[in-house]
């Protein structure tokens, strides 16, 4: 992987984290989009239009024996964007490149696509900072 | 009343993130309901029972008719076991919403947002009537 997030604030109870299921042969680094798949375990972003439910607090080693692991669901995160320039407080939502956010729409919200708020004007294929809360 | 949320998980730096509201001496409320607005009064919940309405949270504790109290804390902020409603079907990581029946949710539509109608995201697919892991995070919208 590549592109990881990176924190710049921790909001809440050191970022909130939330305890996810993964599978034993997946290989997740820190700060990892996550996704969620069927029943409540997470999976390395790939998916557009998949719901996510956070970054990954830790780095998880394939085949290490853990089928765990901790996403921060509230904070601030440098995230790498898609092309195209967004406004400050824009809305985005993942995409099909990991660890990569574009601009949200509608459907982003309701099917839990929606990943926060850019907190600066953005032209697109840079890093900003991203206030999340999922 | 059936069906009320069972704890999963609290979240936050207060655990559940609870919010204190008013609500009638008369009204009994069970822990686990789901608390939604009240129209023409100042932040006053009742039981969830229509669809569309403003949800607030999860009563934290019961509130028994008539035992003097006007008060009643809804939990905002973790994961809950909530009951599906019969056309409740959803797929996984999507948002719902408060449903017409007690206490339990349908998908929500993109009015539930505008209208603070939603719960959270459920954490599993969910088939009508089934009782699964939603992530709660009330009167905040997705992301």
């Amino acid at each position: 992987m590549a592109n990881e997030a990176v924190i710049i604030e921790l909001l809440g109870n050191g970022g909130d984290p939330i305890r996810f299921t993964c599978a034993d042969n997946t290989g997740i680094a820190k700060g990892t989009l996550l996704e969620l798949t069927d029943p409540r375990l997470v999976i390395a972003n790939t998916n557009d239009n998949a719901p996510v439910v956070g970054i990954a607090a830790h780095e998880k080693v394939a085949n290490d024996g853990s089928t765990n692991i901790s996403a921060y669901t509230n904070g601030i995160f440098d995230m790498l964007t898609a092309g195209g320039a967004k406004a400050v407080g824009t809305g985005v939502a993942n995409s099909a490149t990991e660890n990569t956010v574009g601009a949200a729409d509608a459907a982003d919200l309701l099917q839990g696509s929606f990943v926060g708020y850019l907190l600066e004007a953005d032209a697109g294929g840079v890093v900003s900072s991203v206030r999340i809360q999922k | 009343m059936a069906a009320e949320a069972t704890i999963i998980e609290l979240i936050g730096k207060v655990p559940g993130c609870p919010i204190r509201f008013t609500c009638l001496d008369a009204s009994a409320i069970a822990k686990g309901a789901l608390l939604q607005m009240t129209t023409g009064t100042i932040r006053q919940v009742v039981t969830h029972a229509a669809a569309d309405k403003s949800i607030v949270g999860i009563a934290a504790h019961e509130k028994v008719a008539n035992d003097g109290s006007t008060n009643i804390t809804a939990w905002t902020n973790g994961i809950f076991d909530i009951t599906a409603a019969a056309a409740g079907a959803t797929d996984i990581g999507h948002m719902v919403a408060g449903s017409a029946t007690v206490n339990m949710f349908t998908p929500a539509d993109a009015n539930d947002l505008l209208q603070s109608s939603f719960i959270g995201n459920v954490l599993e697919t969910t088939d009508n009537d089934e009782r699964v892991a939603v992530r709660v995070l009330t009167q905040h919208i997705g992301g």
